[in-house]
This record gives structure tokens, sequence and C-alpha cells, in this order.
């Protein structure tokens, strides 16, 4: 029986060395700063038409808002937001050009163990500042970007990378290269698996469970267990990105895309940590963000999780990508000779 | 494979727990019923600030529909009553009535009209909430009045809820009429010391709109 107990914890304990402690190349990391960062900027331009008009003093949020409405006897989240001490359009349109700016810097991967955890800091301002407008991309988002703060992220396809090798060329870095891969890199890569298959598994479950305390359950049909729940929000009127309401023709192709959702939902969470079936399961992950993109309402959403997945591929394999999306020397010279 | 120090692998792994641990209560916490243990689980100490911070205070169950109410797309509005008046007559349209809408008929990009959604959708979810159900109303109809530049009278403030289309309904290829909208919520505004106050209209629980108030508008 001891030799059970030790064998167990000897097999526990190694297995969550290898699981966390591995390192692990930058590249994913790097793949995602980008992705995310792009994503981050995207949402903090759109802030742009509507920030006076949501945060200034006399605005539709008011500080005291979330205090009203969140009250669990803590700090009001909005405190904790730059934004909650910005009152006037100058300021406020200040403050939101230098969130932009440290975003860039973010994506571009500048100075990024500095310009990532402030990236961070500007996209959960607005969070905290403005809570009862945020969707379910929000925390799907700072999830990304807390743990590149945790990561190399800018340790290749950036721009601190390209200064680093330039400085090596003109002889003014002598020191060694540092190591490919890295423990912190890792660590951020198995938490973002592991937050993602959560989240996952999550969103396949609350579709199982229904909504619960109902008042009239006798009327409630099962949108998700009948097969209508695409139908439902394809057919809302201001929600989805595309008409897809042609669709009504086809009940069954309506019904076998709802009951594919829950199952990919469900399944991604335990087959994705599958090597073999790993492949299988991101394909099936483009797919079914893709197509959710269209009519869920929250195309953001679809993207960031299909950024997310990134941390399941392989760095060679996202090398082999990625050198084949670059320009072949024949292109380049052919490009050389335009511009000459 | 070349593993770091135990010592370091040793901190690295009580912070990961503890990471875990916060996640797990976020999950558990937020998602279905909640017990009296799963609601202890947030108290302990440093959990819900840690998870409030980051932004990871919730079970990420994102159903997205259920079949039920909340499904609809909602939106408000503030129904302008000149001269202050707001008898339910008045409210359903006319040629007096202005009606300014929270969400921007040209709004662009599709990121910026999901904000707008999101605050008509947190409207409808708190009404019928005494606590809370006219919190978000004061805020948003004080905001679109001054931005319009009205700071007297009595107006009308409302949320629609608009229902997806009925699959049979949409299949009898018979011409239809876009589905009513519903009032969730509907309020009179009166102005107060510090904006505008809500004053529910206590007769409404939850109505169709009338076909020819949907006409006018």
């Amino acid at each position: 029986m001891r030799d059970y107990f030790t064998k167990l914890l000897e097999t526990t304990g190694t297995a969550w060395n290898r699981f966390w402690f591995t390192p692990a190349e930058a590249l994913p990391l790097a793949v995602i700063r980008i992705a995310t960062g792009l994503v981050a900027l995207y949402l903090h331009a759109t802030y742009s038409w509507d920030i006076v008009y949501f945060l200034q003093t006399g605005g539709l949020l008011p500080v005291a808002l979330n205090e009203q409405l969140f009250d669990e006897g803590l700090l009001n989240p909005a405190r904790l937001s730059y934004l909650s001490y910005l009152y006037t359009p100058s300021e406020l349109y200040v403050a939101h050009a230098l969130g932009a700016g440290v975003l860039f810097l973010f994506t571009i991967g500048w100075y990024s163990r500095i310009t990532a955890p402030l990236a961070l800091v500007v996209s959960l301002s607005y969070v905290h500042r403005a809570a009862v407008a945020t969707s379910e991309v929000e925390p799907i988002l700072t999830m990304l970007q807390f743990y590149l703060c945790l990561g190399p992220c800018g340790k290749t396809w950036s721009v601190d990378s390209w200064l680093e090798r330039r400085k090596r060329l003109r002889g003014v870095l002598i020191e060694p290269p540092l190591p490919t891969r890295f423990l912190s890199a890792n660590v951020a890569l198995r938490l973002i698996q592991v937050h993602t298959a959560l989240a996952c598994l999550m969103m396949g479950l609350a579709k199982l469970a229904g909504p619960g305390g109902l008042e009239d359950v006798v009327a409630w049909r099962d949108a998700w267990g009948t097969g209508d729940a695409v139908w439902i929000m394809s057919a809302r009127p201001l929600s989805p990105m595309v008409d897809l309401t042609w669709l009504r023709d086809a009940p069954y192709v309506l019904q076998a895309w709802t009951h594919a959702i829950v199952v990919f939902e469900i399944l991604f969470a335990v087959l994705v940590w599958n090597r073999t079936l790993r492949p299988l399961m991101l394909g099936w992950a483009v797919v079914h963000w893709g197509l959710l993109a269209l009519i869920s309402g929250v195309p953001v959403l679809s993207v960031l999780m299909v950024i997310a997945n990134v941390a399941f591929l392989e760095s060679v394999f996202l090398r082999s990508l990625l050198e084949r999306a670059k320009p072949q020397p024949a292109v380049q010279a052919r490009c050389s000779q335009v511009a000459a | 494979m070349k593993l770091p120090s135990s010592g370091l692998r040793s901190v690295l792994t009580l912070l990961l727990l503890l990471h875990l641990f916060a996640l797990f209560v976020a999950v558990v916490s937020n998602f279905g019923a909640r017990s009296g243990l799963r609601l202890q689980l947030r108290e302990v100490p440093g959990v819900r600030p840690y998870l409030q911070l980051l932004n990871m205070d919730t079970a990420w169950n994102y159903h997205l529909v259920f079949g039920t109410r909340e499904d609809r797309d909602f939106h408000c509005e503030v129904v302008l009553q000149p001269g202050g008046r707001s008898s339910a007559a008045e409210s359903g349209g006319g040629d007096r009535s202005e009606v300014i809408p929270l969400m921007p008929a040209d709004v662009w990009p599709g990121s910026r009209g999901r904000r707008y959604l999101m605050l008509a959708y947190n409207t409808a979810a708190n009404a019928g909430s005494d606590q809370v159900e006219s919190v978000l109303p004061a805020a948003l109809a004080s905001g679109m009045l001054r931005q319009r530049g009205v700071s007297e009278g009595t107006h009308l403030f409302r949320c629609l809820g608009l229902e997806p289309a009925s699959r049979d309904a949409a299949a009898s290829q018979r011409p239809q009429r876009e589905p009513l909208p519903r009032v969730v919520y509907e309020a009179d505004l009166l102005p107060g010391t510090s904006g505008w106050e809500p004053v529910k209209r206590s007769d409404v629980t939850e109505r169709t709109e009338s076909r020819s108030a949907e006409d006018q508008r």
C-alpha cells in the first residue's frame, strides 16, 4: 500500500513537472501577442466615438453606477480604472490616445516586459470603468493579456528582437544570445491552454444546464436540446453579423449545427489534450468559431478563442507556417527591382 | 529535459495552485445554483479581489441563447414629451413626440453596437428587481437627455425587447410583419437633484407594443 502511494506521488510529481516546467519556445506567445494586440487595438478604437458620451461627467455611465449595480461590499471596480479619475472630454481623449499608443507598442513588441502589463492595465481600465457595457469578449481578451505578461511574448517577432539582431550585426552587443526555450513561456502557454479548455467546457455545460430559475417551466423549450438555438440566434433582429434566416427551410441543418456546437464545446475541453486528436480538434475549432461568429452577435469572441487555440500549436508547425507565409527570395528580388 | 531548481519549482507550484484555486472558485461560485459552501469559497481572503481585479470573476458560461425572454435583442429609448405631459396615450407617439434611441441608427463598427446592446440588455435584465431596476435607466436617461440638451419636462424612458422571428412563421412564406417589440421596462422621467429620476409605471409588467405605436415609430 505504501509503495502504491509513493509511486502515485512520484508519477504525479513527474507529470506535474513535465507539464508546467519544461521550457518552451516563445514563438506561439509572440503570435498570440500580435493577434491579441490587434484585437485589443480594434476594441480600443471602437471606443473612440463614444468615450466622451459614455464616460464624461454626466455621461451615460457615471462612476457611481457600478457601486449601485454590483454592491458586494467591495471596492467599486470602477475605482480600479484610471478613467474614473478623468472627467472632461480633453482628459478622456488624451488618455484614450495614450492607451492606443501603449496597445500599439505591445502589439509590435517594443519593450514587451513593460508594455504587456501596461496594455493589460489599459484594457482592464475600460472593462472596470464601463463594466455594464462589456460582453463575453472582454474576459477572454484580458485573460490572454494577463498570461502574455507572464511569458516572454516579445522575444521573437517583435521590435525588441529586431533591435537585438541589429545590435549583434553591428557588433554593439557581444553577449551570447539567450536560450530559445523559456520556463516562463511554457507556464504562460500552459495557463492559456488550461484556461481556454476550461472556458470552452463551461460554455458547453452552460448550454446543457439551461437557464435555471424559470418561472414558467412548462412553456420553456430547451433551445439547445431541441436544436432551435441556432435559429434563435440567426433570427434576432440586431445581433447576427449576416442574415442566415434563409436557413429556415433547412431545419435539419439548423438542428445539426446546434448540436454540433454543444458537442464541440464539451469534446474540445477533453480531446484537445490528446496529441493525436489535437490537430483534428484545432481544425474543428476554426470551423466552429468561424461559423458561430456569423450568428452569435459576438464575432470578436470567436476571433479570440481561435487566437487562444494557438497556444496548443507546436512551435515547429507554427514556424513552418510562418516561413511559408514569408515572401520567397525570387519575389523579394523582384520587389527590390521594382523599388529601385 | 532540464528542469529549474526545486526551490523555484516549489514557489511556482504554490503560485499556480493559488491561481488555479481562484479560477475554480470563479467557476463554481458563478455557475448554476449557489450553495452556501460555494459562496463561502468566495470569501477566502484575497480571492474575490484577485478575480475582480483581473476580470476573471465569471464562470465563462456563455450560453448565447436559452430559448427564454433573454434571447431577445433589447433597445432603449427616451420619448420626449412636449409640455412635460406623459400620459399613456401620449407616450404612443404622435406628431409631437420625439424619440431618442440609445443606440444611434448608423452605429459602426459592430463591437461599438454591441456595447449599446449590452447596456439595453442589462437594463432589461434588471427590470423587476426593485433594488436596482431604476439605476441604469436613470444613468442612461440622464446621459441621453443631457446630450440632447433637455433639462426640463417629464419624459418617458422605455426598454423594448425585439423578438427573434419564429421559424414556423418565417417558413410559412406569407408576407410577415416584423415581430412586435415588447415593453420590458417603462418609466416616467422626472427632473431630480442629480439628473433624471425614473418613476416606473406600476401598471406595466410586460406587454406587447401596440401596432399603431409601432407604425408611428
